[in-house]
């Protein structure tokens, strides 16, 4: 759809493992997350946070990927994303085919990596090789770079709260 | 043409004037009607009639003008107005609305009949000369006009007036462009003004000077305006209007008396003014009375600024006058730029308390912070209010269609009808108002269809002919309640179970565990209607699920309370605004929830006397002689307090007690602390968060951190607390109360068959009380029948089967008792339900005895005879509810009864006497423990819910005892529970069954000890 086949993808650590979303879909990073725990909330659901005035549900990645707890490393930081009506109103990301929900979400990872521009050719999409601790529905695809996978994540599959975690 | 943005002024304006208009017309029916509401609607129709002219609208300014003609008449006293007038000015109104609606088209609507309907109400005189139909062409006459007035409707009357009080006239004209667009005004505002300065005659668009579609695109527009007024010469018109001389013409008075005089149709007789005028002076008793200055006028601006009333009438002080006429002016906003000014008030009150927070620390060490932050404490707080103020809206808008509502519904439904409204100034946000307007009007016409009686009925019943619906709104506690009370027919909780059986909306079960109150709020399931007949009237029973949820859905509740023959009452209780409530910030476990104020009615600080008691293995706290069910925060949400904080699952006896409303159900939340009182702002819970179900919001607290705002309802329902239930809970919850001070007391209904014998029969062996008529009753054999629920009943009358008084004559109103957990189940009728009682029996079993007859006791001094339902079921149908034969086998055993209930204990024992050879019957765990400890048995058989102990845990302990582990144990119930069915298997009853069926229990009994060898306890 866009003239260039190549995107922006902000790339961040879950342990040694590195993910990869399309960067328009990030409205921006927190660190220093001042985080109100929430009783009775499904396990992959860190908390809730004011980021000015706005409260924010932030989503343990790990947890939600059904990651081990002692993969975890690093102190949390937090990927706000763009709410699905802002990405409506936006023209440059209104072409994308994924789409985030209504309400105010962050991702919570380990460590903010690159952001890296990816030609949509060297996706693949079906991901053999993937590690098989992830669930595939929510891959949607892989990059091999020199040195590391870059796993693309379905954000669709990720955010919605029927997909059930196991 | 016209700009189309001129026109949407000039609809919405319109549209605001009838608004106005017809509740004063309305009021013109009733005896309060005073001159002051004629004149609204005087001036009303004058202003459509003027504005609508200008646009060129004439279907709207004929009938207007007509109207105008008429209320002018009413207004000097001329004509007195009565329903058939009402009736007419209403239907013209409605035509108005419907023309201004959608003006441009207007011309495609017929106004012929109201016009003629108006006509018959002016003298003679006044109906043959109307001014002039149509635009562009001049009024009949044979005097020459001046080529400025040929193109104007000319009124005779105000004219004529204008002349005898030597008023001037005078011509304007303005350019759409430069004098309406480049200015900022619209040409409604400068209709206003020659409203202020005299009386408006006509006014048009010369369309004429545009010759080609060019012309119209560069050519500024001109509107001429004729008018008359008391200025007294031409610069004061140029000055007042802001226009150059150019465009500002004096008619000569003697053009317009040479036309007076040449039409003789002049519209008032002679002398009216006259009469009017001299009344007006009188009144005035001024010197200003010959000032010329006309007095319909008078009357009008007094009503709107009494006290400028002579510089007024000073014609060379017109700048005074507009001064006045400023200082009430109101500015239109649009409701989005308010809705972002609440939200930024919304997070300033946020940061104000944010800052307040930080300066309590530091507040110190800065000189003069203090002061600065208690003043920005108060400027927020009235900024806030004030804000919200801007949104907030008289109910009186939604209420004054009410009138008209009611009138139209009774003319049509043939009913008598009188609705009194109270709280029209009651201030909403106007989103809820907004809201409340469909949800109110379903309300309103459901008490004129279905509450109100028609007169013949109402006379019937003692009620005076005319029903009342009142509409009332107040402030209650931060909140707005709003009540629909009517004095109709009310509503029979009876025939609403019945009702939602038969549609299939409840399950009969449900229906019959309902209290009366309970049952009201069938009404608001979805698919349901009470309506016999569907009229065009109320809907089809798609309306009051849907207020219910419109009303929920603006965060208040609905309640409802109706008694039969006596009226019903529909109250709502509403927030003030959305966005912002108030709120008690409490803490449990080191985390801060929000508890809105709205459901909060007290609190209550634990320990001391306020010590929670355990009532069947749940907590309540005695209250003011009320049992209330505690629920404790940390437990329902499964938090556990860090080392140093405060609360925790277990924590019963610390802490506070907030005692809770939802819809009429209370109970006790515990929290262990209360933190503070705060307006906060309400955000919307993200999906993820509203799927647990016991939050309702989240909100940022003065510190920045976010707190949950706690959903009461959701938190009742986690707390597994069945609020449908509540009633019947709180009453069993009392009754064990009642029943650990003496347990043998028990819940009797007392009833009649006929005559003065009064019957009683334990209430928990009853499911229902139907009220039947006695046509309702088939007859098929000997037998009687009643359709209940889509199956037959049988009947008996007790008389036919018990040693008792035979009636002469059967009343047509009965009621039927139907006993639960029958095998079959059989109606017995009733004359009468004369009380429910909770008492201790003292049974007499000698005195009186036979067939059915438990026995007798005194209630309140009056000798009872108790029913024994299973004895009399037994002689109306032996063959369901007899054994075939008792079986021998049993007669060598000893059997031990367990039941707390006199009634039953006794009905059991009967039963299990013919079949043992011995039966000890106790009445709780304890004294049955002592017997098993004591005596040796062969089989135990245990109510499950006694007091104390409760069966189930009696079964656990035999089971555990080694002594008594093989001991058979057979659990009895008088209610139905699936919880009882789990422990029964938990504690390894052999069997559980509901009380009371005899040959069940006989088979049972016989299975078990087909299994199991009968022998003693004792190993």
């Amino acid at each position: 759809m866009t003239p260039s086949s190549q995107q922006q993808y902000m790339t961040f650590y879950l342990g040694g493992d590195l993910f990869g979303i399309n960067i328009l879909l990030v409205r921006e990073i927190i660190q220093n997350l001042d985080l109100t725990t929430v009783a009775k909330v499904p396990p992959y659901i860190a908390g809730v946070l004011n980021l000015r005035g706005q409260v924010v549900t932030v989503v343990d990645l790990a947890r939600r990927l059904s990651f081990d707890d002692n993969e975890r490393g690093g102190l949390g930081n937090c990927i706000v994303l763009k709410t699905s009506s802002e990405l409506e109103n936006n023209p440059t990301s209104v072409s994308l085919n994924e789409r985030t929900i209504a309400d105010k979400v962050g991702l919570l990872v380990d460590r903010i990596g690159d952001v890296l521009p990816i030609d949509a050719k060297s996706i693949i999409q079906t991901p053999n090789q993937s590690d098989n601790r992830l669930d595939k529905r929510y891959v949607r695809g892989v990059v091999r770079l020199s040195d590391q996978l870059l796993i693309l994540l379905n954000l669709s599959e990720v955010l919605n709260t029927e997909t059930r975690v196991e | 043409m016209v700009d189309n943005e001129l026109i949407g002024i000039f609809i919405q304006e319109s549209k605001e004037h009838l608004e106005a208009i017809e509740p004063e017309i309305l009021a013109m029916e009733s005896a309060s009607h005073d001159s002051e509401g004629v004149n609204t609607i005087f001036r009303g129709v004058h202003s459509i009639k003027g504005s609508s002219g200008f646009f060129g609208f004439d279907q709207i300014s004929k009938l207007s003008h007509v109207m105008e003609n008429l209320m002018a008449l009413v207004r000097d006293g001329q004509l007195s107005p009565n329903s058939e007038m009402v009736s007419v000015l209403l239907a013209s109104t409605d035509k108005l609305k419907l023309m201004i609606d959608d003006p441009q088209h207007c011309a495609e609507v017929a106004i012929e009949d109201e016009v003629k309907q108006l006509n018959t109400f002016l003298p003679a005189a006044k109906g043959g000369t109307k001014p002039a139909q149509g635009k562009g062409e001049p009024a009949p006459k044979q005097v020459k006009l001046p080529d400025s007035l040929k193109r104007f409707r000319l009124d005779p009357y105000i004219l004529k007036n204008a002349m005898q009080h030597g008023h001037l006239v005078f011509v304007i004209r303005l350019f759409m462009n430069k004098d309406v667009k480049e200015k900022g005004r619209t040409p409604y505002d400068y209709f206003k003004e020659i409203e202020s300065l005299g009386e408006f005659v006509d006014a048009y668009f010369d369309f004429s000077s545009i010759s080609g579609l060019d012309d119209a695109l560069s050519t500024d527009l001109v509107c001429s305006f004729l008018f008359t007024t008391v200025m007294g010469s031409p610069d004061m018109i140029t000055s007042v209007f802001d226009i150059p001389a150019s465009q500002v013409e004096e008619i000569e008075a003697g053009v317009i008396k040479e036309w007076l005089g040449t039409n003789p149709g002049v519209q008032t007789p002679e002398g009216r003014d006259a009469a009017v005028f001299l009344e007006v002076v009188e009144d005035e008793s001024g010197p200003a009375s010959d000032t010329g200055h006309e007095p319909d006028k008078v009357e009008e601006e007094d009503h709107l600024a009494p006290t400028d009333h002579l510089a007024v009438k000073a014609s060379s002080a017109p700048a005074a006058r507009m001064k006045v006429k400023r200082a009430d002016e109101t500015i239109r906003v649009n409701v989005s730029l308010l809705d972002s000014l609440m939200n930024l008030a919304g997070e300033m009150v946020l940061s104000r308390n944010q800052l307040i927070r930080i300066a309590e620390n530091h507040g110190q060490e800065i000189a003069g912070l203090q002061s600065i932050i208690q003043n920005i404490n108060l400027v927020t707080s009235d900024m806030h209010e004030k804000v919200m103020q801007t949104r907030l809206q008289a109910l009186g808008i939604i209420f004054g269609k009410f009138t008209r509502i009611i009138r139209d519904l009774a003319m049509k439904l043939g009913k008598e009808i009188i609705l009194d409204i109270e709280g029209e100034d009651v201030e909403l946000d106007k989103s809820i108002v907004e809201a409340l307007s469909d949800p109110l009007t379903h309300l309103i016409r459901n008490c004129a269809d279905h509450g109100i009686e028609l007169p013949e009925e109402r006379e019937r019943m003692g009620k005076p002919r005319e029903g009342r619906v009142r509409l009332t709104a107040k402030h209650v506690g931060g909140q707005v309640l709003i009540e629909i009370i009517d004095d109709g027919r009310g509503m029979n909780p009876e025939k609403l179970r019945q009702k939602a059986i038969e549609k299939g909306v409840l399950k009969a079960e449900e229906a019959a565990k309902m209290s009366d109150r309970q049952a009201l709020t069938i009404i608001f399931l979805p698919g349901f209607s009470t309506a016999e007949k569907v009229s065009d009237v109320s809907g089809r029973g798609v309306g009051m699920d849907v207020v219910r949820t419109n009303i929920e859905g603006l965060g208040g509740f609905v309640d409802i309370d109706s008694e039969v023959g006596v009226g019903t009452r529909i109250s709502l209780r509403l927030p003030l605004t959305l966005a912002i409530i108030p709120a008690m910030i409490v803490g449990s476990c080191g985390r801060r929830f929000a508890v809105p104020q709205v459901n909060l009615e007290e609190v209550v600080r634990l320990g001391g006397k306020n010590k929670p008691e355990i009532i069947r293995g749940s907590r309540v706290l005695r209250l003011r002689d009320s049992l209330l069910t505690l629920i404790n925060l940390a437990d329902v949400l499964e938090i556990a307090p860090q080392e140093g904080e405060r609360g925790g699952a277990t924590d019963w006896e610390d802490g506070y007690v907030l005692v809770l409303n939802v819809d009429n159900n209370q109970y006790g939340l515990i929290v262990s602390e209360l933190l503070d009182s705060e307006e906060i702002a309400v955000k919307p819970l993200s999906v993820y968060l509203k799927q647990v179900g016991c939050y309702s919001g989240v909100t940022i607290m003065g510190d920045g951190k976010v707190a949950m705002i706690v959903d009461i309802q959701g938190i009742a329902t986690m707390a597994r607390l069945k609020f449908a239930e509540n009633e019947i809970n709180e009453q069993s919850a009392l009754d064990l109360a009642n029943q650990l001070r003496s347990s043998d007391s028990e819940s009797l209904l007392l009833f009649r068959n006929e005559g003065l014998e009064l019957f009683a029969i334990n209430l928990s062996t009853v499911a229902r009380i139907e009220r039947i008529k006695a046509s309702d009753i088939e007859h098929i054999g000997k037998g009687e029948y009643l359709k209940l629920g889509g199956r037959s009943l049988r009947l008996v009358r007790m008389h036919d089967y018990m040693p008792i008084a035979k009636p002469e004559q059967t009343p047509q109103d009965l009621y039927v008792l139907v006993p639960k957990l029958l095998a079959k189940p059989i109606g017995i009728v009733a004359t009468q339900i004369v009380d429910t009682v909770q008492t201790v029996v003292d049974l007499d079993r000698e005195t009186i005895s036979g067939v059915g007859i438990l026995g007798s006791t005194f209630i309140n001094n009056a000798l009872v005879l108790l029913v024994d339902i299973y004895s009399l079921f037994e002689s109306v149908d032996p063959e369901v509810f007899r054994p075939a034969a008792y079986p021998e086998r049993f007669k060598q055993l000893r059997a031990l009864l367990v039941d707390n209930n006199v009634f039953f204990r006794t009905v059991e024992g009967d039963f299990l006497r013919r079949l043992f050879g011995e039966v000890v019957d106790v009445r709780n765990a304890a004294q049955a423990w002592e017997k098993l400890s004591e005596e040796n048995f062969h089989v135990v058989i245990s109510d499950v819910e006694l007091p104390g102990t409760s069966g189930f845990d009696l079964c656990g302990k035999v089971r555990h005892s080694e002594r008594h582990k093989h001991l058979p144990f057979i659990g009895f119930s008088a209610r139905q529970d699936p919880n009882h069915e789990v422990l029964a298997k938990e504690t390894m009853m052999d069997a559980y069954q509901m009380k009371f069926d005899k040959v069940k229990l006989l088979r049972l009994i016989e299975s078990i000890f087909d299994r199991k060898t009968p022998r003693l306890t004792q190993s």
